[in-house]
């Protein structure tokens, strides 16, 4: 019984252990990047319901691999596709500084569309990845 | 205490002790009497006074020498005290004519060497007030003007540059740039009225911007010397065009982007945690940030948003920005 509860203590020493490192390990290591220098990506609302997700990112110096690896777009709040890099062409770019592409999408007038894009930066092997939500379009 | 060669026991102590002291002055002891070096031969002491009373009259004798055979007589039982009266009264007389030049040297000193009576305040006026003296008032007055002329011309000058400093510093510019421009081939003194040439780096931006009907000023017509120009793009998207240059110099890198919004969704930028400094030119504000080893500066002018990052020092940054609006 007491062998019971000396190894709970122990656990929960753990935990709380793990809690604070898994707090604090995000905010030391906030220092910017040596992969990536600047991304955005917008969606802007065309013609006939046509959405397009447009995304850039720039690398700092020529990378091995640039761009998006994932766009989710959302149709009223609900996500109603997935585009991944292994799929769609476009959206990854190679040796090169600065990626820019779009993907487009024919929606439903009056409702409402947003995307959160995943993007990727990497070289020799290392790389980095950040996301970014979108503004918020209605489609005509 | 009996001494040496008289036998007397001196009574009194400090008496005793200058007689020692003026005995070890003297460079030799033979046996159990006291020499004295004289003339390149020994005499006792005895003998030396006997010589010098008999065969120099007292009146003849320097104070030194007079003082030394007062020393000699006071230990001397044999000593005539007609002697001794006539030698002090020569020695009385010898010592009041040495006070008297001592006066005259003193007061010639003053008059004729010193700079400032202020050394010498117990002095009366009257025995500095020579030539010398008013010489030297003139001279400090001349000084002291002088002095007060260059305070004011290292107080002229120091304002100038101040105002020079401050005027361009206020107006975007910097006081090195404004007076001369210089790189490692050239020299020359900077004319204002003269467009900033274009970096041949950065002509095709510049004539792209133009292609895309661009005119405002949004981007920078100087770099750093050294960079040479790697990669080019205009990347036209549903939310902006893209303008991008990147340009290296051997390991450093400098990136140039200017983005033309239709949408006004710009970049997230990335930082290291840091300040975020803030430089106003041409009425826009430019932001200067540390991004890892690289300077990155973002600013946005009406519908460009525009930023440059790189391998340059914050120095080269404002340079940079300020070059922006040099045209």
């Amino acid at each position: 019984m007491e062998a019971k509860s000396k190894f709970l203590r122990k656990a929960a020493l753990f935990f709380v252990f793990i809690f604070f490192v898994s707090i604090v390990t995000p905010v030391a290591f906030a220092r910017g990047s040596i992969y990536i220098n600047s991304y955005g990506a917008g969606v802007t609302a065309g013609n006939n319901g046509s959405i397009t997700v447009s995304f850039n990112i720039t690398g700092r110096g020529i990378m091995d691999e640039i761009g998006a690896t994932r766009i989710l777009l959302y149709e009223n709040g609900s996500l109603i596709r997935t585009y991944l890099n292994t799929n769609t062409s476009g959206m990854m770019g190679y040796n090169k500084s600065l990626h820019a592409s779009s993907v487009t999408y024919t929606g439903v007038a009056g409702r409402a569309y947003f995307a959160s894009v995943s993007f990727k930066c990497g070289k020799d092997g290392g790389w980095d990845t950040r996301s970014l939500t979108t503004n918020t379009v209605t489609a005509r | 205490m009996r001494h040496a060669k008289s036998g007397y026991k001196l009574q009194n102590e400090s008496l005793q002790r200058k007689y020692n002291k003026k005995l070890s002055m003297f460079p030799k002891t033979v046996f159990m009497g006291i020499y004295v070096y004289k003339g390149g031969f020994f005499v006792s002491e005895k003998q030396q006074f006997n010589n010098v009373s008999s065969f120099a009259p007292i009146n003849e004798l320097d104070i030194e020498k007079i003082e030394q055979l007062m020393d000699y007589a006071f230990y001397e039982k044999h000593a005539d005290i007609k002697e001794l009266r006539e030698l002090l009264k020569t020695y009385k007389e010898l010592k009041k004519e040495n006070a008297e030049n001592s006066a005259v040297a003193w007061n010639d000193f003053i008059q004729n060497y010193s700079m400032y009576e202020e050394i010498f305040p117990d002095i009366p006026c009257a025995q500095h007030s020579s030539k010398q003296t008013a010489k030297m008032k003139k001279q400090r007055k001349d000084k002291g003007f002088y002095r007060l002329w260059r305070y004011g011309l290292v107080a002229a000058v120091f304002f100038v540059l101040c105002t020079i400093f401050f005027n361009t510093t206020a107006m975007g510019g910097s006081i090195w740039q404004s007076i001369a421009r210089w790189n490692s081939e050239v020299f020359s003194f900077t004319n204002k009225t003269a467009p900033a040439q274009i970096n041949d780096e950065l002509i095709l931006l510049h004539d792209t911007l133009t292609t895309y009907e661009i005119t405002e000023k949004v981007a920078p017509t100087w770099i750093p010397d050294g960079f040479v120009l790697t990669e080019f793009s205009a990347v036209e998207l549903s939310t902006k065009t893209i303008f991008h240059l990147l340009l290296n110099d051997k390991e450093r890198l400098l990136l140039i982007e200017i983005n033309s919004l239709i949408e006004l969704s710009g970049n997230m930028y990335e930082k290291s945690d840091g300040e975020v400094y803030e430089f106003n030119r041409n009425g826009v504000t430019h932001y200067i940030m540390q991004n890892e080893s690289w300077v990155t500066v973002v600013w946005r002018n009406g519908n460009y948003e525009s930023n440059f990052s790189g391998d340059i020092s914050v120095v080269e940054a404002e340079m940079m920005i300020n070059s922006i609006y040099e045209r």
